[in-house]
């Protein structure tokens, strides 16, 4: 047999055991087990599998805790319904299992503001994966942010930089913002990095204005911000320092 | 204190629970993990300011055993960790954790069945590894595994070819040769005996597990103390690799002990190491 052969051979063999015991369907490799070798220890490899996935799953959903019984058997269907994708780790899994969900049960109000939190975080991760460098330079700049935010009001030649590493949502309800009425136009908030954890903001208009007008823009000098601002928004000088000191404290925006 | 040439670097797999004892004497080495190093939000180096002889990266998805070779982006984000916290050595396990890149995973690594085809796969992938990580040393861990696949050679075997084919590092996982050895019933020391002369360099790991009524089984837990039995073969495989064994590496994930668990242990490792570099 060539060379060829036996690898196409091996490729289909690998591909029918991984996707076998992926999902625990030990009966499909049975055939490929050393003669002797109880199947039993392969249904321990398998459950032993599942269940550090299962465990993993549960450490990261921690936020359905109080919202949503039915969690654990929800687990239990996922990971011997949906196996983990190649090179898959702990949190895409779970950003995998939060978009699953919608295709199994109706969610509540409340349930999709959580799984918006956790794809929220996951997005801030991914972005900071692909864009290691911006994270890293833009907390390098964060660090200087209490002693640059003293000038703001003397200095117009600083440049403002918005986190690259942030994405926005729209919450339906008021559990995560601690209010028991659902705002009627949702409320919004800024998801971003702040060296290794990930931060959320409810942002009012100001700041709101102040975030798209530096996302349009990129890095601009103070100066040039205020021009901007003045033309698309009605926000006073003092209210912009601010806003600009509220947002450079947690590490939203930062100065060079 | 300065550590002989010719011994092996020693030191733990590093876990937030032993890095306030990294600056123990005894240790000049240190194994990170891939998995744990590579936050994506991460503004600092895992090792942080630690600075050690002999640093290793430990990943747990080449799969190598894979009928394709990892790919790229898995394969930059390590060395990017490995340039980050100046290591001279990768390592991985000798199994597959996956069939192909657009497959599944299966969440922990099996071995490959000991067959040509496997064989032939494990070893392009290593050459495609090592080609990838340059200069930096590329080792393959023997694992401790609950069952076999049909196969057309031994393991030992195996592994002698794959080290021959590629010039790749050995990774003796002493306990899982032991694990292994208990639950397939076959003499460790014949195993390293064999498979020894064929590595040109060699690393191992050194843990405690405990035996299992259920299955009947040495389990690999990483929870207890190394026991003796492994102790001597520590000992046998440093005998047997003696010139060409880099380092040492003891692992530890549940149970943790004190700190003074952690120093003895540590220093026991080097001792035995030092007595054995020591010419008769």
């Amino acid at each position: 047999m060539s060379n060829d052969t036996l690898l196409k051979d091996y490729a289909e063999q690998l591909s029918r055991i991984a996707t076998s015991l992926a999902v625990a369907k030990n009966d499909v490799v049975h055939g490929d087990v050393s003669a002797g070798q109880s199947h039993e220890l392969v249904e321990m490899f398998t459950s032993g599998n599942l269940d550090k996935r299962g465990d993993k799953l549960e450490d990261q959903l921690e936020m359905f805790a109080d919202n949503m019984e039915e969690l654990p058997s929800l687990i239990s269907r996922y990971i011997r319904e949906i196996p983990l994708a190649a090179y898959d780790t702990g949190t895409s899994d779970t950003d995998r299992f939060v978009r699953w969900l919608p295709t199994v049960i109706e969610l509540t109000p409340e349930q999709r503001d959580i799984v918006l939190v956790i794809r929220s975080r996951f997005a801030v991760e991914e972005a900071g994966r692909r864009n290691r460098l911006g994270h890293v330079r833009f907390q390098e700049l964060v660090s200087l942010n209490e002693q640059l935010a003293s000038e703001l009001d003397s200095n117009d030649g600083l440049s403002i930089h918005l986190n690259p590493m942030r994405t926005r949502a729209v919450f339906e309800t008021g559990l995560l913002i601690g209010e028991n009425e659902s705002p009627a136009d949702g409320v919004e908030v800024l998801f971003f990095a702040f060296q290794t954890e990930v931060r959320t903001v409810i942002l009012e208009p100001e700041g709101r204005a102040l975030v798209q007008t530096l996302a349009d823009l990129g890095p601009c000098r103070l100066v040039n911000l205020k021009k901007q601002l003045d033309l698309t928004t009605s926000l006073n000088d003092e209210t912009l320092l601010e806003t600009l000191t509220d947002c450079s404290e947690v590490g939203l925006i930062a100065f060079s | 204190m300065s550590h002989s040439a010719t011994t092996p670097a020693i030191g733990y797999a590093i876990r937030e629970q032993n890095r306030p004892i990294m600056d123990d004497p005894a240790i000049n080495a240190a194994e990170i993990t891939f998995e744990r190093a590579d936050d994506p939000l991460r503004v600092d180096r895992y090792l942080q300011d630690l600075d050690l002889d002999h640093v290793s990266v430990h990943a747990l998805k080449l799969s190598i055993a894979s009928p394709e070779p990892p790919n790229q982006n898995y394969l930059e984000a390590l060395r990017a960790i490995a340039i980050e916290n100046g290591a001279s050595s990768v390592s991985d396990h000798l199994g597959f954790t996956r069939d192909g890149d657009n497959g599944v995973e299966m969440g922990h690594f099996a071995p490959p069945p000991w067959t040509e085809a496997a064989l032939t796969a494990t070893c392009r992938n290593i050459d495609h590894i090592q080609k990838r990580l340059g200069d930096t040393r590329f080792y393959v861990e023997t694992i401790a595994y609950m069952f076999e696949f049909q196969g057309t050679m031994s393991e030992a075997d195996f592994v002698s070819k794959m080290l021959q084919c590629t010039g790749c590092g050995w990774l003796l996982d002493v306990t899982n040769v032991y694990a292994n050895a208990t639950n397939f019933n076959f003499d460790p020391y014949e195993f390293i005996e064999s498979v020894m002369p064929h590595a040109e360099a060699v690393q191992m790991h050194l843990a405690g597990g405990f035996f299992d009524e259920r299955s009947n089984m040495y389990i690999d837990s990483h929870s207890e103390p190394i026991p003796d039995a492994v102790w001597d073969l520590y000992r046998f495989s440093l005998e047997q690799g003696r010139g060409k064994v880099d380092a040492v590496f003891v692992e530890r994930d549940q149970d943790f002990p004190d700190e003074a668990g952690w120093r003895s242990e540590i220093r026991r490792v080097r001792e035995i190491a030092e007595q054995v570099e020591v010419p008769a």
